[in-house]
């Protein structure tokens, strides 16, 4: 609420005179300018809806999108299915997913993840970066688009740094969005009942509240205060869209993996929320590989397909853009207890609006070891070309062009750092 | 060009340190006087221009830090340190250094070089001839006899015969010198809340105005006896351990070994009517057995190393019954606080780390061989992520050995450490179920123990128990118990070493690290000289600055403001702090239907950044739109329950009111002196800021409270639109007790607000419960 307002307000109630000091205190303080100048509900964001899908754990990119027989207990070269030019392996929901989206589906294979470890693994997976220091792409998004909507960037667990660019926010029990849409209502579900303060009330504490937050910033120095201060001002002025969510979020699906769709897609609906992530478990099959990698692929890409399904049904399917990925591969052998064990060498797989689909770029051999790759043609290097090796930097550095972060603000400050210009993601 | 690099940054360390600051006087060295070469002129410490270079006759230059900057980064690492590692090309050499996820790395390199350095040639040192291949050297010539790397290594020779080290830690306290720093009566209400859960008592107040730090000493020492204080223990050490993800259902029985314990399930006997709290109760005792014994340990005063190397465990009356324990060694059988510490026959325990609960949280498989349970034993009681090992570059095409782990350096950076803390759990199986073998551990793994402790075999049996004291002696255990309580207290991570040198920060971030390094160091030692006592480790660690932090005296520069990007505690409490904080500042607590609703994942748990210690084990630590939205509701509904409640109470038992009455009004002298100095007392009593009466956010709150008040008796005055009636509404009255839903004496009963100051200071408090004080620690 500016003064203008304020004053109107204070003007129709006759708070002028005493609410005065509020305003003559406040106005006389170094007053910090706020993170956004966007009103609730006001903000101007219409750019992608993006979902990070991770597959915790480390995933056989062989039992999906870079099939190979040889390195395969449970299908043959001849059971290898393909949807456009996709080839991909045998595993439950496939079919149904790429057949559908293939024109907008790029595999990416033979990635290089250089770590066996989970952690460096998830990190590099969703910031393209081995290192620490990066946020996850969601959130760079989030950050990047509209960090003032309440839900801005949800994340249902794995790799979630922010980098302080936006705050997360986690899913709790969904039945209470309603009640926390209307904290000033005693009973949220009633319109019409009692509030806690008379809107003049309302506004006034809201008012006071602000102005405590601008002087407080305007003497911090620290920087942890300073982002602390500056992210709770940023929650609140978002807030407010919390009610549009309520309209929007459909009955919770039976699965508790599709749940985690449903509110991203809702929460970009109702425009409190741009990106997310989302996670299916239980990839580290170091024994019983094959059932058990094979059912937890199926799993992730019913997941995958509820996800553009929900997408279409909320009609922002035209916004949405996925990255799906995982730690790092499996072993191309088994061992003893017919499981694989690490495997730094892996896949990953993007959809979407801006994705030149129908595509599979990047290559392994027959022992699943990388090959380097041509950049002018993603086809394996040939002759005297002098090929690269493909990484999570190479994909998140196409996806930050997808994404529309290229060049901005956050791209400079977390900057891909390559030789090369091969994107995957472009045609 | 790197040498060049190092003397920047060295410059630049120096003239930060030099920073208005006195410079160190050293021993081993010519001492000097302090204030010798101040500089007066003090400038940023990005200014490298004229600050005097490490060789300066009269700068006392630590030979920590001429290893560090001059030998270390710009020589061995880049030279030596590829084949000269654990895993190198040269690692049966007498030189193997250590890399940057070894805790103290430098320290235990500087020291192995000074070993080498000694030895001679022809009166010339080992350190100087193998490198530039004046003598055989694998490795063939690195440097050359006239570069710089010669020189500086030729100058740590000559300064290893004679080590200087400062008196003072002058780089450390020029880190912290601007900073402005809670003062003993805020850092005594900080503390207790965040370890007790509880507001001082004037009394203690009191001791910490006359005896400073020594008496928040004596506050603390009576608080860390509290109930409260246990439970708090309990909550920071589950957020490392996440044992309580058994406290569901029967997970914890489930883990019990039932071939050793056929009674675990003793309960499915009872009457069906019996079965479900029976069930409960001792599940929740077997879940909670690693966390009672760290409440056990401290509340016994027991040295904390002993929650690794006790040799028992606990039980209480319920899971005593699944472990065949008599019930006459309890008081009350069925009293579930009642604990008592029990020996399972033919079972080598140590401490927590083979409570069921535990080795089941973090299992293993057969090809993981326990690497997982090493893993987390560093983690968590090491202060070292092995998995930071790994983080750098690997490449699989060159994983082609027999027994890679053994002898790949891809592989062996991280084996060489996990395995032999892995081959200690030897005999604990995939369930956690105490199985010994008679053929020993794995021979195609390094051998079990823990650096140059290796656990004979006749010991294997009790391989974990064996090495439980090695694993407390090690500086690094008390590391992680100052790290684990740092982060229980503020919410933050320790720093970790930043590793890019190239990265335009490193300097910033380097010295952040170095200097808290340094400080938990201090607290670490201490820990260690005080039989671990863990109440010396808190009452060091909330008087650090990291702690006490709350602005600067100065404007920042740019490279300052890098500095201390991670000073200062700034995060939103956790759902149970806030739980606490506003039992402790209100004196009732946020229930709806008698349930806490920020504890409750059925209410705002999970929203508002809590765990569940299983599928969600990561806090949230900053405010979003959903949270804000949780704290405008509590603010609201707290400010509803306990306004009217506080103003029906005795004024001497008022928390919220005790200066101001519902009759005073502003305009004359006497109401405005009460509601100010109410005001006053507000800000100290929700907000713990100590404000005088004319205090600019003095005034905003007092100006808020008129223009309520003002917009109320407009709304009461106006016949337009419809009087508002002097009732205050159903909900915000003082009928009943809002803890315990009893009726309240008439004379305690509020429901009439004539004058709406009731509501008003209402609003007053729903501002001040929303404040970012109130919310964040």
């Amino acid at each position: 609420m500016d003064r203008r307002r304020f004053l109107e307000l204070a003007s129709i109630t006759g708070l002028g005179l005493a609410g005065a000091p509020l305003l003559g205190r406040a106005d006389s303080d170094r007053a910090a300018p706020p993170r956004s100048s966007a009103a609730p509900g006001e903000d101007d964001y219409d750019g992608p809806l993006f979902v990070m899908v991770q597959a915790h754990g480390g995933w056989d990119a062989t039992l999906l999108c870079d099939p190979k027989a040889n390195l395969n207990n449970s299908y043959g070269e001849g059971d290898i299915l393909t949807a456009g030019n996709l080839r991909f392996a045998p595993v439950g929901g496939a079919q149904a997913l790429f057949e559908a989206h293939y024109e907008h589906t790029v595999f990416i294979n033979g990635v290089d993840t250089s770590t066996n470890a989970h952690d460096a693994g998830q990190r590099n997976c969703a910031s393209g970066r081995l290192g620490e220091g990066y946020p996850a792409l969601a959130a760079m998004l989030a950050g990047h688009g509209a960090p003032q909507r309440p839900m801005s960037f949800i994340s249902f667990g794995q790799y979630d740094r922010t980098s302080g660019l936006v705050a997360p926010t986690r899913n709790g029990n969904d039945a209470r969005l309603a009640e926390l849409s209307y904290p000033d209502r005693m009973n949220a579900a009633d319109a019409e009942g009692p509030t806690y303060h008379t809107e003049t009330a309302h506004a006034v504490i809201r008012l006071a509240r602000e102005k405590r937050l601008e002087r407080t910033l305007a003497h911090q120095a620290l920087p942890r205060f300073r982002h602390a201060l500056d992210t709770l001002a940023t929650a609140r002025l978002g807030s407010d869209g919390l009610k549009r969510l309520d309209e929007v979020l459909p009955e919770p699906d039976a699965n508790a993996l599709h749940r985690q769709a449903q509110l991203v897609v809702a929460a970009y609906k109702a425009r409190v929320g741009v990106a997310g992530n989302l996670f299916h478990s239980n990839f580290d099959t170091h024994s019983d590989h094959d059932n058990q990698q094979r059912a937890r692929m199926s799993e992730l890409l019913g997941l995958v397909k509820f996800l553009w399904d929900e997408a279409e049904r909320q009609a922002v399917a035209d916004k949405l853009v996925v990255l799906i990925c995982s730690d790092f591969g499996r072993t191309p052998q088994y061992n003893g207890n017919m499981g694989k064990d690490h495997w730094s060498i892996t896949s990953m797989v993007a959809m979407g609006a801006g994705v030149v689909g129908n595509r599979m770029v990047g290559a392994t051999d027959s022992g699943h070891n990388a090959r380097m790759i041509d950049p002018a043609t993603g086809a394996p290097a040939e002759g005297d070309v002098a090929g690269v090796k493909v990484t999570p930097a190479h994909v998140h550095r196409g996806m930050r062009r997808v994404l529309g972060l290229a060049g901005t603000e956050v791209d400079e400050r977390f900057p891909i750092a390559l030789d090369d210009t091969f994107d995957p993601l472009a045609g | 060009m790197l040498q060049r690099d190092a003397h920047a940054r060295v410059r630049a360390l120096l003239a930060l340190s030099l920073l208005g600051l006195p410079t160190a006087a050293c021993y081993g060295g010519t001492a000097h006087s302090p204030g010798d070469d101040d500089d007066p002129e003090g400038g940023d410490g990005g200014d490298t221009g004229d600050a005097p270079e490490l060789d300066a006759p009269d700068a006392c230059v630590d030979i920590d830090d001429y290893f560090r900057e001059q030998v270390w980064a710009p020589v061995l690492k880049q030279k030596c340190y590829a084949c000269h590692n654990p895993a190198g090309a040269a690692k049966a050499s007498d030189l193997v250094l250590q890399g940057t996820d070894f805790p103290g790395y430098l320290d235990v390199n500087r020291q192995t070089v000074a070993n080498l350095a000694q030895l001679e040639i022809d009166d010339t040192s080992l350190l100087l001839l193998k490198p530039s291949a004046v003598i055989e050297h694998g490795g063939g010539a690195q440097i050359e006899i006239d570069g710089p790397e010669y020189a500086a290594l030729a100058e740590f020779v000559e300064r290893s015969k004679a080590p200087v080290h400062c008196v003072d830690d002058r780089d450390i306290r020029a880190f912290y010198a601007d900073l402005s720093l809670l003062d003993e009566a805020e850092t005594t209400r900080k503390a207790l809340f965040l370890l007790a859960g509880r507001m001082p008592t004037e009394i203690e107040l009191a001791v910490v105005e006359a005896a400073g730090f020594e008496g928040l000493d004596e506050v603390l020492e009576q608080a860390t006896h509290e109930e409260a204080f246990y439970d708090r223990l309990i909550e920071i050490y589950n957020d490392v351990l996440h044992t309580d993800a058994y406290l569901a259902g029967d997970d914890a029985v489930d883990t019990v070994d039932t071939q050793k314990f056929p009674n675990a399930r003793w309960f499915d006997d009872l009457p069906e009517d019996d079965v479900a709290a029976a069930r409960n109760a001792t599940n929740d005792a077997i879940a909670r057995e690693p966390l009672m014994l760290i409440d056990w340990v401290v509340r016994h005063d027991e040295p904390f190393s002993t929650i690794l190397t006790a040799n028992y465990t606990l039980a209480n009356p319920w899971s005593a019954r699944s472990y065949d324990i008599p019930m006459d060694r309890f008081v009350d059988p069925t009293d579930a606080n009642e604990w008592v510490p029990i020996q399972f026959p033919d079972f080598p325990h140590a401490g927590l780390l083979t409570t069921s609960v535990f080795l089941n949280r973090y299992p293993t498989t057969e090809t993981n061989r326990n690497r997982a349970r090493s893993r987390v034993l560093y983690k968590f009681f090491l202060a070292t992520d092995v998995l930071r090992l790994a983080v750098r570059p690997i490449d699989v095409t060159s994983i082609d050995d027999f027994n890679p782990t053994l002898y790949n350096p891809n592989c062996s950076v991280c084996h060489d450490n996990v395995d032999p803390i892995a081959g200690a759990f030897q005999g604990f199986d995939e369930l956690g179920r105490y199985r010994p073998s008679d053929e020993g551990w794995y021979a195609d793994m390094r051998p079990p123990g823990l650096g140059d402790a290796q656990i004979p075999f006749d010991q294997s049996k009790r391989a974990l128990q064996w090495l439980a004291p090695w694993l407390v002696r090690d500086r690094r255990f008390a590391l992680a118990v100052v790290h684990t309580m740092f982060t229980g207290l503020t919410g933050q991570e320790p720093l970790t070493e930043p590793i890019d040198e190239a990265a335009p920060d490193y300097l910033q971030r380097i010295g952040a690290y170095e200097a808290q390094d340094y400080t938990f160091g201090q607290i670490a030692d201490a820990f260690m000289a005080d039989n671990w006592e863990l109440r010396t480790v808190l009452k060091a660690l909330v008087k650090t600055e990291w702690f006490r932090a709350r602005g600067t005296d100065v404007p920042l520069s740019d490279t300052r403001t890098t500095e201390l990007q991670d000073m200062g505690t700034a995060r939103v409490l956790s759902p149970e702090l806030l739980h606490r904080r506003i039992q402790a500042t209100t004196g009732i607590p946020w229930r709806k239907g008698g349930t806490s609703v920020l504890l409750s994942a059925d209410y705002y748990r999970f929203f508002y950044g809590g765990i569940d210690s299983a599928s969600v084990t990561q806090r949230l630590t900053e405010m979003n739109g959903v949270m804000a939205n949780i704290a405008d509701r509590m603010a609201n509904e707290v400010a509803c329950s306990v306004t009217a409640f506080d103003f029906g109470k005795p004024v001497a038992d008022r928390m919220l009111f005790p200066l101001v009455e519902r009759t005073d009004l502003p305009g004359t002298p006497q109401g405005d002196a009460a509601i100010r100095a109410n005001a006053v007392h507000l800000h100290e009593q929700l907000l713990g800021e100590s404000l005088d009466e004319d205090d600019p956010e003095i005034q905003r709150t007092v100006g808020l409270f008129e223009a309520l008040l003002a917009d109320g008796h407009a709304r009461m005055a106006d016949t337009t639109n419809g009087r508002m009636t002097p009732s205050i509404a159903a909900a915000c009255q003082a009928v009943v007790h809002p803890t315990t839903g009893d009726p309240l004496p008439e004379e305690q009963q509020v429901t009439e607000d004539p004058d709406y100051t009731v509501r008003a200071w209402m609003g007053v408090v729903t501002y001040l419960l929303g404040d970012y004080r109130f919310l964040y620690e």
